[in-house]
């Protein structure tokens, strides 16, 4: 019998499969995150006794975490996939900008620069995310098969209907579709699946020591050459780990003992700060900073 | 946490515009504990004008929208997620407005329970009525019919009695089976997830404990019943993979299958799950498959048993919801997707008491479809995947219809 974890990879790797027949040139995004990680264990269960038949890409904002980095080197080496990488600080030179002058200088908007030129440029026409519906409203709003149209933009006010698990995967030249397979996945579904499946995420999402600082509304912001630190700042050494894996510049880390991923379960059963409340500074710029984010191109 | 055959539920709730919908999931997540203390802050923030007398605005949790936010209405279906110890619940908050029934129709097409507002001082309306069709049209398993507002009548058990009995009259008339009926008060939790005594003349649970004590039926397996739908050919010198899920009953290593329109047949050579080479897999689960025989398989192409085949015509009678402002009209050609399997197919004729030759935007009608070749389909009854389709315009990929096989 199929239990609930087993409902939602059949559903993930129904979503794959869709992906790579209706599309010539799909690529999944890649960022070195928990979740992303669960998409290429999902797309090797999908494919298998084949490999991937798609690349990755990466859009580099230049602010990851090192770890992160030298994860997803070690992945696509063990798994032999091609690794396409954008470059984000390449699009800002040669577009002209500069980082903003702010304590945590966020490159959430030069990233959708960079990640509608790979598009264009490779030639993709369906980008698999990880990004789940339970993550933030406007996301969980959003279809499985979500549409971009010749700029790259979303229009949430004239989404098709998507009906059973018919996927309809038809698209005009140079539009885009964005395709989500953990839609219906809750960041606890993520972890326990990651439990059932002995899953190896990089070492950031478990316990370690980082001098870091406390911002106001008491998240941990930890040191990097990035983050502008003033006076005002106390530096401690904590034990900290992430719930999110993000720019370095606006992921915050939580304290936690958590060192093994059963430990983690049980602290968020615990938890009640939602998953980006407690880690995104970059989605408390404005009420729907995630939506107008998303109608440009955002992930 | 026991994880142990803890099964995934999808419900909807519907009804009309300011029924209180998205008041109760909020209630819901609320109260089962499914809401960060983060979420709730940004709640007391901001609120919008349907609700400025409570303390929280609990539609704001689903109102994900700019639009809907400023505009005080939900446009699309949005999803949302709580877990009990058995099982873990798929939430759509569907719009209540006609001119967005496809967002319903989005996010009611899955579910195995249907949640049906009426607001107990409007009673029965055309919109409870069409979303009762729709529910009907989907065979949801389970339909509960929320009578909200109770506090607004003094939670007075005649006005209940009343809509009940009308109610459960339209149902019958309609093919809803199970159907119950609870009144409650979504804004104070009223009989969603606690009883306080208010309304002692009802003994039905509250809308929590109903939903909670709800299970799916399991569908009955066996080998003879079998459906298999490929998605997609992996190819290699040797023979190809196909991969797909199994639709209905169970495939094991040997066995013989027939396979598309054409019934060839054919031997079952290896089957591969969950980085395994298994001998036997049941509905539900992803398989690649790979056939002893060297035969002409595609995407799209259905393997059957002989005992129990599926329809093979180039007609299907169907159901067809309209979901787009650009009629349906007869012999327009459009390309017809039932799972993955596509085909050019026409409307063919119209059912309706007069003749009509269009179908407008959130008409529901029976058809007659014709396809351009022979194809393999279910009834609905048998197999929501392959007794399902989409109708989508050949210029622009729209989606403009789906339709149930009748």
């Amino acid at each position: 019998m199929m239990d609930f974890l087993d409902q939602l990879e059949a559903e993930a790797i129904y979503i794959l499969r869709e992906t790579a027949a209706q599309f010539q040139n799909p690529v999944l995004l890649f960022s070195g995150g928990k979740d992303s990680i669960c998409l290429v264990h999902l797309a090797k269960k999908a494919f298998y006794p084949h490999k991937i038949p798609f690349s990755l890409l990466h859009i580099d904002t230049g602010h990851n975490f090192q770890e992160a980095l030298d994860f997803r080197d070690v992945l696509v080496q063990d798994l032999n996939l091609k690794l396409f990488i954008r470059y984000v600080a390449e699009d800002m030179t040669l577009n002209g900008l500069v980082d903003l002058d702010q304590k945590f200088p966020s490159r959430n908007t030069f990233q959708t620069i960079s990640l509608l030129k790979a598009i264009e440029l490779y030639d993709f026409d369906a980008c698999i995310g990880g990004a789940r519906r339970d993550e933030e409203k406007a996301r969980a709003k959003e279809r499985i098969f979500s549409h971009r149209n010749l700029q790259g933009k979303w229009l949430p006010e004239s989404q098709g209907p998507e009906v059973w698990r018919i996927l309809n995967g038809s698209i005009l030249k140079g539009e885009n579709m964005r395709v989500f397979p953990l839609s219906n996945w809750t960041e606890i579904d993520v972890w326990q699946y990651i439990l059932r499946e002995n899953i190896i995420l990089p070492s950031l999402y478990f316990s370690h020591s980082r001098p870091c600082f406390q911002l106001v509304d008491g998240s941990l912001m930890c040191m990097n050459q990035f983050v502008k630190v003033d006076e005002n700042d106390v530096i401690e050494t904590r034990k900290v780990r992430y719930r999110t894996v993000g720019d370095m510049t606006c992921t915050a880390a939580i304290e936690s003992d958590a060192s093994t991923v059963s430990e983690v379960i049980e602290e968020l059963i615990h938890a009640r700060i939602s998953e980006r409340g407690a880690t995104r500074i970059d989605d408390r710029i404005s009420d729907a900073g995630m939506e107008d984010r998303k109608k440009e191109g955002y992930f | 946490m026991d994880m142990e055959n803890k099964k995934l539920i999808r419900l909807f709730t519907a009804g009309n515009v300011d029924d209180g919908k998205s008041t109760l999931i909020g209630r819901l997540l609320f109260d089962s504990g499914a809401i960060s203390t983060d979420i709730l802050l940004g709640l007391s923030e901001l609120k919008n004008s349907r609700t400025l007398h409570e303390n929280f605005d609990l539609s704001y949790l689903t109102d994900g929208l700019r639009a809907e936010r400023e505009q005080g209405i939900t446009i699309d279906v949005a999803y949302k997620y709580f877990s009990t110890d058995t099982h873990k619940y798929i939430i759509s908050d569907t719009p209540g407005h006609l001119e967005y029934t496809r967002n319903m129709f989005t996010g009611a097409s899955l579910c195995d329970i249907a949640i049906i507002l009426i607001d107990v001082k409007t009673g029965i309306t055309e919109q409870t009525k069409r979303h009762s069709k729709i529910a009907a049209l989907l065979q949801v398993s389970k339909v509960i019919v929320a009578v909200n507002k109770m506090d607004l009548v003094h939670y007075n058990q005649e006005v209940f009695d009343k809509i009940s009995g009308e109610y459960l009259t339209f149902a019958a008339e309609i093919g809803l089976v199970d159907v119950s009926l609870i009144p409650l008060s979504a804004l104070n939790g009223e009989q969603v997830t606690f009883v306080t005594g208010k309304m002692p003349w009802y003994h039905g649970g509250t809308l929590f404990e109903q939903i909670s004590n709800f299970s799916p039926i399991e569908k009955v397996i066996e080998s003879t019943n079998f459906r298999f739908q490929v998605q997609h050919v992996m190819q290699s010198k040797d023979s190809d993979f196909y991969l797909g899920e199994v639709v209905a009953g169970s495939i094991a290593v040997g066995q013989k299958v027939l396979v598309g329109a054409m019934g060839i047949s054919a031997t079952v050579e290896e089957i591969s799950s969950n980085f395994n080479a298994i001998e036997l897999a049941f509905a539900g689960m992803p398989i690649a498959l790979r056939l002893k025989e060297k035969i002409n398989v595609t995407r799209g192409s259905i393997f059957y048993n002989k005992a129990f085949l599926p329809n093979f015509s180039n007609k299907i009678s169907a159901n067809l919801c309209w979901m787009s402002k650009n009629n349906g009209l007869i012999d327009q050609e459009y390309l017809l997707q039932l799972g993955s399997f596509k085909v050019i197919a026409c409307i063919k004729k119209i059912n309706a008491l007069h003749k009509v030759n269009e179908i407008e935007l959130n008409e529901i009608v029976d058809v007659e479809i014709q396809t351009k070749e022979i194809i393999a389909f279910d009834n609905y009854l048998f197999s929501k995947e392959l007794g399902s389709f989409i109708l989508i315009d050949l210029s622009n990929n729209a989606t403009l219809a789906a339709g149930t096989i009748q």
